[in-house]
């Protein structure tokens, strides 16, 4: 393709209105959280303000800021070992090590808390095991060990994926010059290749850290006091809500930073391979001896994300069920999650279309704009959207304010980015020519898309929302806020159980939770799988 | 005389203020072969682009088949200009087989229309046998040959080709533009073809159109073009020009490889001749010079001589004229050259 049809491609001219409203619309959609926030915070009184600059909300932050550190900087070093692993060694089982590894997606960080907790709290079972032996204490659990165990063995994948996508597509020649060059193994792996992965290692951490600080579920069970905690609490109790807005307005400027921070760190550094030459298939290296080493860290990491989990949760699942736990609660909360979260799915993907179409058929200021504007809802914690959409319906849209719609709406503001995601990739790859020849051969430009378009884009488009459908079964915060009353899901009840510590109770609705969400999370495994082939 | 199946005038478009296409004009008759040539971004293809509608003008007209398809004030959408085009990456569409994109633009026939419709133009273009295959599974040949015969399947008033054979390899290449072309010209098809290739562009059209810059700089039978081209730039894209000055006095040419008749209309004065390698001759001849390089071609070698007045020439020569570098030979002007050349600058 020569330059001019480059430019001509991306210059159709301006998107048809059907294209721009929507778009555009979407774009305000996105802005009204953090506005309404600002717009309830100046409405703040000196008191308020008073409460809010109290030594108390700085110690908050530190701990806040403190838990987004732990929790990444053990996420990247679980990971950065096991992507190299399982993609560039002869690491027996690889294929088994590469699906484990990225199972504890699946698992809630309210539920990983509540497993751990019932665990390693203080009469929990592992001291119950003990006790015969004498053990009546073990070490405290509560606090920020704790926190940063669960958030970090149920998080890691993120970066993990990250990276592995990297590997895959490092250049092996790069290391073998640097062989070449005469650089061992290990200098080859410091000096080439992790610089190499030193973007999708960003990339990564910022998913984990963004995770860390919405994280309501896990921290509450581990009783460490971040933002969520204090945003959730006055909720419940205060009448101030300048106060909760000035609070969540805090969370969203660390939320957005941390972004930005991101996007200038990763600077303007190059590191796709320079010149021409296709990257061959890497060679895998050979481990040899260190074999054991490295499945015992596989097996390490495998027990304490996803196996010991599993079995606490068998454990109090059988206790649930010999204790006569009632099912039918159990099909009425599933219910309500699937119905709630397919709902939340198809919305934010049909809804991700119209963007998508503009930001790759008609690119431009507007466009890139309104892209990024729409990621706010990628970064905003959970709680802190719910908190701002609570406020602005009860004063401007009370006929949906307490219904199934408003939780809806906070869904699709907070995984629209997810969706857009996916279905801007899969039209990316459909290049604008095939539309241009269905034109040619006498189709309008709607029928092209349709007869086109679509066919090629949907299978992209469907595998954003069954995304969105999984992260939207395990959302908690929001689904509490905005709920109406007695509204439950197998995510509340999970909740509402296990922080009255109701730990046989909570197991039923986790495990079919778990199960639920697995669906959509086997076919991405799958897909995975596909790439690498 | 038959009629203009292909009619623009003046036609301008820009991007951001760079001009793309400049004021062009031409007109393909009916069943003729247009070949637009020039350097990537030189604006060819924007021009088929907007024949075919996917670009609008800035200003400027266009008709096809005498009907008013774009001006200032009329804009006929693609879908409705019967305009066939075969891109630079074929557009096939992925997830339908050969015979299904044929049969894409057939959607205005009746069934069993369709149906003859469709095995015509795949015998014609010959991939018949691979009708229930997917785009992905068969040659970049094959592909090419699809792309073609589902722009001719609705039986377009006009075809547009943007570099269509620049994805094959130089083999296949030179056998599928034959076959492209002798369809062609079977079914009598009107025709705009792009290339940067000038050997192409030759071969394939009827009429030639050299393009740089958005201009057209000269429009043409390609014999026409190559023997007397009316600019430099077009002197010097097609074949392998040298330029050797010499100096009109009455009416011939002075040089140092000798005196030639002049060109028609020349101005008295220092003019820069146009000289192909074939128009060469080494080993005899009155001028002088020194080999700087030889490249073997098989049948022929090409020879770079320095002339003694530093002017660089390139000879052609049948492959027993072997010369080493540093040769000093003789060069001389053969019998058939007809002077072409531009004022010196």
């Amino acid at each position: 393709m020569n330059l001019i049809s480059l430019i001509s491609s991306k210059r159709v001219g301006k998107p048809p209105i059907i294209i721009l409203a929507p778009a555009i619309g979407i774009g305000l959609v996105m802005l009204l959280p953090l506005s309404y926030l600002i717009i309830r915070g100046m409405d703040a009184s000196e008191t308020t303000w008073e409460l809010l600059l109290k030594p108390r909300t700085l110690v908050t932050l530190g701990r806040t800021a403190l838990l987004m550190f732990t929790v990444t900087l053990t996420s990247v070093l679980i990971s950065v070992p096991l992507a190299w692993l399982t993609t560039r060694t002869n690491l027996p089982l690889h294929r088994m090590w590469s699906v484990i590894t990225v199972l504890p997606l699946v698992i809630p960080s309210f539920v990983g808390g509540y497993l751990f907790v019932s665990a390693l709290g203080p009469r929990g079972l592992l001291q119950q095991a003990l006790s015969p032996l004498g053990v009546d204490r073990l070490p405290e659990i509560y606090g920020l060990a704790g926190a940063t165990l669960t958030l970090s063995l149920l998080s890691y994948p993120y970066v993990l994926l990250t990276i592995r996508g990297a590997v895959r597509n490092l250049d092996p020649a790069l290391e073998e010059s640097s062989r070449a060059l005469g650089y061992g193994t290990f200098q080859t792996f410091v000096r080439v290749s992790l610089p190499q992965l030193r973007p999708a290692i960003t990339a990564g951490s910022l998913l984990v850290a963004l995770y860390t600080l919405s994280d309501f579920g896990a921290v509450s069970l581990m009783r460490y006091k971040t933002f969520t905690w204090v945003i959730f609490q006055q909720y419940e109790s205060s009448l101030d809500r300048s106060l909760i807005a000035l609070v969540s307005l805090m969370v969203a400027i660390i939320a957005i930073s941390t972004v930005l921070i991101d996007i200038y760190t990763r600077g303007k550094l190059r590191y796709h391979s320079v010149g021409p030459g296709t990257a061959r298939t890497p060679t895998k290296r050979n481990l040899g001896g260190w074999k054991w080493p490295a499945l015992t860290l596989m097996t390490g990491i495998a027990m304490a994300s996803i196996i010991v989990p599993a079995s606490i949760l068998w454990y109090w699942l059988v206790r649930g069920v010999s204790a006569g736990e009632p099912l039918s609660i159990i099909l009425h909360d599933t219910w309500n999650s699937i119905s709630v979260s397919m709902l939340a799915a198809v919305t934010t993907s049909i809804l991700s279309i119209p963007l998508a179409i503009m930001i790759v058929r008609y690119p431009g200021r507007l466009a890139s704009l309104i892209e990024r504007v729409s990621y706010i809802g990628f970064a905003l914690p959970g709680i802190v959207v719910a908190v701002s959409l609570v406020f602005f319906a009860a004063n401007y849209a009370q006929p949906i304010y307490q219904t199934m719609w408003l939780l809806i709406f906070a869904y699709v503001i907070l995984f629209f980015p997810t969706a857009l995601g996916a279905t801007r990739a899969s039209l990316l790859q459909i290049s604008p020519r095939l539309e241009e020849a269905a034109r040619s051969l006498g189709y309008t430009s709607l029928k092209a898309v349709r007869s086109v378009t679509i066919p090629l884009a949907g299978p992209g488009v469907v595998m954003g929302g069954s995304i969105v459908f999984l992260i939207t079964m395990k959302e908690l915060p929001a689904t509490m806020i905005l709920g109406s009353l007695g509204f439950s899901t197998l995510a509340t009840s999970v909740w509402s159980a296990a922080s009255e510590a109701f730990f046989a109770q909570a197991a039923l609705p986790a495990l079919v939770l778990i199960a639920v969400s697995s669906v959509p999370m086997a076919v991405l495994v799958a897909r995975e799988k596909g790439d690498f082939s | 005389m038959s009629k203009a199946a292909v009619k623009c005038g003046e036609l301008t478009k820009s991007y951001g203020g760079k001009l793309a296409v400049d004021a062009v004009s031409f007109s393909v008759l009916q069943g003729e072969i247009l070949s637009i040539v020039g350097p990537s971004s030189g604006g060819k293809t924007t021009t088929i682009r907007m024949l075919a509608g996917f670009e609008q003008p800035d200003s400027g007209e266009i008709s096809l088949q005498d009907t008013l398809v774009s001006s200032s004030s009329i804009f006929i959408p693609p879908e409705r200009r019967n305009v066939g085009i075969v891109f630079q990456e074929y557009a096939l569409f992925p997830n339908k087989t050969v015979a299904e994109n044929v049969a894409f633009g057939l959607h205005r026939l009746q069934q069993n229309e369709q149906h003859t419709r469709l095995s015509d133009v795949m015998e014609m273009v010959q991939i018949s046998d691979v009708s229930n295959s997917y785009p992905h599974e068969i040659s970049g040949g094959q592909q090419q040959r699809v792309a073609l015969a589902r722009s001719l399947a609705p039986q377009p008033d006009v075809l547009l080709l943007d570099e269509p054979f620049s994805n094959l390899d130089t083999g296949l290449r030179v056998e599928i533009r034959n076959e492209v072309r002798s369809i062609l010209r079977e079914t009598k098809t009107t025709t705009v073809f792009v290339t940067h290739d000038q050997e192409e562009a030759m071969f394939m059209g009827d009429i030639l159109a050299v393009m740089s810059e958005g201009r057209i700089e000269q429009i043409g039978g390609p014999a026409e073009l190559y023997h007397t081209p009316s600019t430099r730039f077009v002197a010097s894209f097609l074949g392998n020009t040298d330029f050797l000055s010499g100096i009109v006095v009455d009416t011939t040419v002075r040089t140092e490889l000798g005196k030639i008749p002049a060109p028609k209309e020349s101005q008295p004065g220092p003019i820069d001749l146009v000289l192909r390698p074939q128009d060469l001759v080494v080993g005899e001849g009155p001028g002088e010079g020194t080999v700087e390089a030889s490249e073997f071609r098989g049948p022929t070698y090409l020879h770079h001589i320095r002339l003694v007045s530093g002017d660089k020439v390139r000879v052609e020569t049948p492959a027993y004229l072997r010369c080493e570098i540093g040769d000093k030979v003789k060069v001389g002007i053969g019998p058939h050259y007809q002077a072409v050349g531009f004022p010196s600058q």
